[in-house]
């Protein structure tokens, strides 16, 4: 598959560290916020449905060649192994959304009770997800996708180039000023990032499934 | 003087003390909670749930396992020695012939800890069809049980030593799903993975 990611988990490593393969912060999620919290929600809305979501989560990047080189035109990048979450989307989750837009990192320290009562699932080798005994109602999604993209950095090179620069009037020089800077190369590499996806999702009483399709 | 008003201080002190302290089945809970913080995996103040693998049997593609919850939920006054817990009992496959429709079940079982005894509070069972059967009705209790999976639940539900230490137990953990089904598809997915 073009673009995929190798990861380096596996299934004893999944068994072994269990619960803590979250992306996200959700176990220090204590910060207090003004908006009630609603457990009692959180945890009727994950009691077992008949609904099912799924979806594709991934990330566009410029394509890269099997060495790491830029060969031009974009690709999706998708993941495998990947921790998928669901939380009840709860008044306190719902302003933390409106409050912080995308920032998953924040919304994951006001999840308040709906960290404790969460889905979660994980993508599998073509990078679909699925969540399956979903009741009707609004969730929060949130995946990470991590993924490796071609980066340029600029360095110094340690050495300064300098150059003169004049002033003149009608015909005579005024004044002349010498100019130093730094000179730098660039470098060309591959650096390890993660995209992070946060969506609100909603389940209709009058579908069985729910296909996000492609998300990033 | 001097000394009554000490007395006096240290009894408004312990008053102060008593009327913030937890009340006794909190205190117990929270005693049960520290004590299984020494365990790697589970760690029940922050996890809702901490499913291990306590019983198996069958072979691929026929496999049955039973996991359960070590979270267990006193029924009742605490001092009555009845705790409640989950178990998941989840099937490899629709087996062809077989009169067992059910991809996996969620028991919710009562076990007297005192007395050697088990009911069944509740639970449900999701079929292969994708129909969810619930039974919310209470069973007689029964005994002698302690040599089929039901036995090795009784012992993760009822003795805090094999709490503390699971894994001498041979039990497995597997991790602090909070939804059944999500345990039963990552089961399906890492366990029962098709070769």
């Amino acid at each position: 598959m073009p673009g995929r990611v190798p990861r380096l988990g596996s299934i004893a490593l999944f068994l072994m560290v269990g619960g803590s393969l979250a992306a996200f912060p959700l176990e220090s999620a204590t910060s207090q916020s003004s908006t009630s919290d609603d457990p009692a929600f959180a945890r009727s809305q994950m009691e077992i449905g008949q609904h099912i979501l799924t979806g594709r989560p991934g990330v566009t990047r410029k394509a890269m060649d099997q060495r790491g080189r830029v060969k031009g035109g974009r690709e999706r990048v998708y993941t495998h192994d990947e921790v998928v979450f669901l939380f009840p989307l709860t008044p306190k989750v719902e302003v933390a959304v409106s409050r912080f837009g995308g920032n998953s990192t924040a919304i994951a320290t006001e999840l308040g009770s709906a960290a404790r009562f969460r889905a979660r699932t994980f993508t599998d080798d073509r990078g679909y997800f699925r969540f399956r005994g979903l009741k009707p109602g609004r969730y929060l999604l949130m995946v990470a996708v991590p993924y490796i993209a071609a980066t340029r950095t600029k360095e110094e090179t340690g050495e300064v180039r300098t150059s003169m620069q004049y002033t003149y009037d009608r015909w005579f020089i005024t004044s002349a000023t010498a100019v130093s800077e730094p000179v730098y190369r660039y470098r060309n590499s591959t650096t390890a990032l993660e995209h992070r996806i946060v969506r609100i999702v909603e389940i209709r009483p009058d579908r069985t499934e729910t296909a996000l399709g492609e998300i990033e | 003087m001097k000394r009554r008003a000490a007395a006096l201080a240290v009894a408004i002190t312990v008053a102060a003390l008593a009327s913030g302290a937890p009340a006794k089945p909190d205190r117990q809970k929270i005693r049960d909670d520290l004590a299984l913080e020494g365990i790697r995996d589970c760690r029940p103040a922050i996890m809702e749930r901490c499913w291990y693998l306590v019983f198996g049997k069958g072979e691929a593609p026929n496999r049955r396992l039973w996991i359960a919850d070590m979270k267990v939920r006193p029924v009742g006054d605490d001092d009555n020695g009845i705790v409640e817990m989950d178990v998941i009992e989840a099937s490899e496959r629709d087996a062809p012939g077989d009169t067992y429709r059910n991809e996996f079940v969620q028991w919710t079982l009562q076990f007297d800890c005192r007395k050697h005894r088990m009911r069944q509070s509740g639970g449900y069972a999701l079929e292969w069809s994708g129909k969810i059967d619930r039974s919310d009705q209470v069973g007689q209790w029964l005994s002698g049980y302690q040599s089929s999976w039901f036995g090795h639940a009784e012992k993760l539900a009822c003795d805090a030593d094999v709490r503390l230490a699971p894994q001498a137990q041979a039990m497995l953990w597997i991790g602090d799903f909070y939804r059944p089904i999500d345990l039963n598809d990552f089961i399906r997915r890492h366990l029962w993975k098709p070769r």
